[in-house]
């Protein structure tokens, strides 16, 4: 039971990375707006990057992939620190963007 | 004793290096940033510079001065390396450690008139009746130790000029506050107070205070104020 339990949960977590089209990024470091615009930049230049947004208040970099593509995780530590930040999470999820922006708005 | 032509133009090469040394020397990565630079009595000024990380920035510029009186006109063409040694990234702030150098070659030419009316021989110079131009090439070397917020700005930059001739160093605390706290794509806002320590041989030692309001959003930061004896500043950048 134990082990199907566990199988289970695995599953689950591998079937949400598969299907993931949000990474949501926190990140340490941002306190402008140039700050937000060369992760935006940085990150719209990848051919897997469908959107980008960034909040300065939540310390927070949203990148939404296009269907069928991911970003490593290397590949998004390379990226935040050559932009010059510290990415200290990555969650990935299923919320389309435009719930994380109008969640964004709605706390400032 | 130095001559007057020399002393105009590293005078005005100092200002322009000093006044050059923006907010946050380098911005981010892969950017192009384009400044232009007015104040009253002392120069324009406009520069772009590149940066292919965010550790690293280089650039060229041509200033005119326009404070040296009638008759006498300034140029220098500059090249200038800015480097970020160090960056601590916290929470919600940001704290760097910038160095930088340039080299520049200043040109100053005196109108015929401009010579006689002095009363000087700016150097050794005769009036002949024609305009007389002096060169010089001027090396700068200068710092940045710096602590942001998204409500608070600090800063401390040392900037010095050397040439054969003469040394020049400005000291610059800068402190600001910001009304709110913008977000990515939103109006940023400071109130800056600026107090320089000028010394050197070039002048007498002198503290100069000026007030500033800092606005920057997306790829435009602009700065404008005015010193507490009532001339004007304004600083323009756009990056893209």
């Amino acid at each position: 039971m134990k082990r199907i339990l566990v199988v289970s949960l695995l599953l689950s977590l591998a079937s949400t990375a598969i299907h993931a089209t949000t990474i949501e990024m926190k990140v340490h470091g941002m306190v402008c707006g140039f700050c937000a615009q060369g992760i935006e930049k940085s990150f719209r230049k990848l051919p897997a990057t469908a959107d980008v947004t960034v909040s300065l208040e939540n310390q927070l970099v949203v990148v939404s992939t296009r269907e069928g593509t991911d970003i490593a995780d290397t590949d998004l530590h390379k990226l935040i620190e050559e932009a010059g930040y510290d990415l200290k999470q990555i969650v990935r999820t299923n919320r389309p963007m435009q719930e994380i922006r109008e969640q964004v708005a709605q706390k400032q | 004793m130095k001559s007057t032509p020399t002393r105009f133009t590293c005078a005005f090469a100092a200002c322009l290096f000093a006044s050059s040394a923006l907010a946050r020397p380098i911005l981010y990565s892969h950017s192009t940033t384009v400044m232009a630079e007015y104040a009253e009595d002392l120069m324009k000024d406009v520069q772009v510079t590149y940066a292919p990380g965010y550790y690293l920035a280089f650039g060229l510029g041509h200033l005119e001065f326009d404070g040296s009186g009638p008759g006498v006109e300034h140029e220098i063409n500059f090249l200038r390396l800015n480097t970020l040694v160090k960056r601590w990234n916290f929470e919600a702030a940001q704290s760097n450690v910038f160095i930088w150098g340039g080299l520049g070659k200043s040109s100053i030419t005196i109108s015929a008139d401009a010579l006689g009316n002095t009363g000087h021989n700016h150097g050794g110079a005769v009036n002949t009746g024609q305009p007389v131009t002096f060169n010089e090439t001027a090396g700068n070397i200068g710092g940045q130790i710096d602590y942001e917020t998204r409500r608070f700005y600090s800063s401390f930059a040392t900037d010095s000029q050397f040439a054969a001739s003469f040394t020049h160093r400005m000291d610059t605390l800068q402190l600001g506050v910001a009304p709110y706290e913008h977000e990515a794509n939103g109006l940023a806002t400071f109130f800056i107070v600026s107090a320089t320590k000028i010394s050197g041989n070039l002048q007498e030692e002198e503290t100069q205070v000026a007030l500033l309001l800092r606005l920057f959003k997306k790829s435009f930061w602009m700065e404008a104020g005015a010193t507490t004896d009532g001339k004007p500043q304004a600083r323009v950048m756009i990056t893209f």
